[in-house]
């Protein structure tokens, strides 16, 4: 049985993650943030402004790449979800919990850096346009998760709620995409798409995949590092926390 | 043959419970009532901005009737006996759900387009929201009574069952309502049709399948 490469086997077990892990989420924060500066600093001061929004259009570059990895954790909490249904790993658990808080941040300053755009560019701070509110929706999404991992004192039993929870919003997210065809609204229909034509130039773009990636990457620093909290905090009568910390203490 | 006899019991127990039953019924009509009073010219005037009301007041009575739910057999025991038997429990949870539906969303489906049709909506419009709400409020009921299930025996329920809900419930009422208003602007409205039915079928297969699983876990604990 060579499905799962052994150190990613090696992962779900939380002692070896636990240690595992401490080195790399330095190199993480390091390099999301050197990369979050260079793409910054590459689309607020180095890119040409947009010919009809001018100057206020830079802000896509904070905008975008939260919004998107705001969608992209939600959906991998519902991912999450299903490996602790069909496989019970401890892992997956402790995933969903300390990636929903950070998703619920990115949402929330998803709609607001939304709203500081819209500002110049619409006139308006808040539309209430299919886009902007599916995005409030999976904002409510994910203060539902957090909720429900605090409201059930059992752990097992907030485990599997959880992963219910996060499946059954899962089916929301699509919508988000679909809702910008169902409903023709104020908000400009998403640039780029995987498959096809870009519809932005490629100056524009360079810095903005740069962001795209390095917030990812920071993101991904802090879930692992919060799951590292919550490992000791979950396995505190064991002997190997109370051996590590020991040692830590000598 | 169980399941009439679970269906017919439900009922009794329902409708033994006197005035209490009514209660979502005029809830439902209090809250449309207090929208068409102080919405009144908008409300009588514009056919969507009716629909949209009864479809809306639709949701919030069907997480208020959820709250009981599952509340009377956990507390009693009838439920840690159903989960024991792990091929009769999705029997008895849809039986269940289909009482339910049966006191919820079967006079819902009556009312909404009868106060549409005594507010001037015409008759078309009216039977369209009938339609829609009888294929709406099934896909309403597995979700919510997904959700509930998750929270039998906390002893919360109330505005935490709503936050839980309600997004959820968001593309039922988006289809639900983007049918009627387009049939009300005379536009096609096959594909969200279809959407409402595939909802409906998604829903009432899937559900009753988790259900059994998710009381389990919340009768061990």
């Amino acid at each position: 049985m060579k499905f799962v490469p052994s150190w990613l086997n090696r992962l779900a077990s939380p002692q070896h993650f636990f240690i595992d892990i401490k080195p790399w989420i330095m190199w993480l924060y390091v390099l999301g943030t050197i990369g979050l500066l260079v793409g910054s600093v590459w689309g607020l001061a180095f890119v040409p402004p947009e010919r009809y929004q001018g100057d206020s259009f830079r802000i896509l570059y904070v905008h975008a790449p939260i919004a998107h990895l705001a969608q992209l954790i939600y959906i991998s909490i519902a991912i999450a979800g299903v490996v602790h249904l069909v496989w019970k790993l401890k892992m997956a658990d402790v995933y969903m919990s300390a990636a929903a808080p950070v998703g619920c941040w990115l949402t929330a300053l998803a709609l607001v850096s939304g709203m500081i755009w819209g500002m110049p560019t619409w006139g308006t701070a808040w539309v209430w346009d299919a886009r902007i509110v599916s995005t409030l929706i999976l904002f409510f999404l994910y203060f539902g998760l957090i909720v429900l991992r605090r409201v059930i004192p059992n752990p097992a039993r907030a485990a599997t709620a959880l992963s219910i929870l996060a499946i059954v919003g899962a089916i929301n997210v699509p919508i988000i995409k679909f809702s910008v065809e169902w409903f023709n609204t104020l908000h400009q229909p998403a640039s780029i798409e995987l498959f096809g034509d870009v519809s932005i130039d490629r100056v524009f773009l360079v810095p903005l995949f740069i962001n795209i990636a390095s917030i990812s990457v920071l993101s991904a620093g802090i879930i692992l590092a919060y799951m590292r909290y919550l490992v000791v905090e979950r396995n505190a009568s064991m002997t190997w926390i109370q051996e590590w910390s020991r040692g830590k203490n000598q | 043959m169980r399941f009439w006899a679970f269906y017919r019991r439900e009922l009794l127990i329902e409708f033994r419970s006197g005035v209490e039953s009514f209660i979502p019924v005029v809830f439902f009509l209090l809250v449309v009532g207090t929208f068409a009073f102080t919405l009144h010219s908008v409300f009588t005037g514009d056919s969507r901005v009716l629909v949209s009301v009864i479809w809306i007041t639709t949701l919030f009575t069907s997480v208020l009737s959820l709250d009981k739910l599952f509340k009377r057999d956990h507390a009693d025991g009838t439920l840690a006996v159903a989960v024991l038997h792990r091929d009769a429990i999705t029997t008895t949870v849809v039986t269940k759900l289909i009482a339910h539906w049966s006191v919820t969303g079967i006079p819902i489906t009556i009312l909404g387009p009868t106060v549409g049709l005594l507010s001037g909506l015409q008759i078309d419009h009216a039977l369209m929201l009938g339609f829609t709400l009888l294929i709406g409020t099934p896909t309403i009921t597995m979700l919510g009574a997904l959700v509930t299930a998750l929270l039998v025996g906390l002893g919360r329920g109330g505005e935490l069952l709503t936050v839980l809900i309600l997004p959820l419930y968001i593309p039922t009422l988006l289809f639900g309502i983007s049918v009627c208003h387009l049939h009300i602007e005379s536009a096609s409205y096959t594909s969200e049709l279809l959407w409402c039915f595939a909802l409906l079928t998604g829903s009432t297969t899937a559900i009753p399948l988790a259900l059994g699983p998710v009381l389990k876990m919340s009768q061990d604990s």
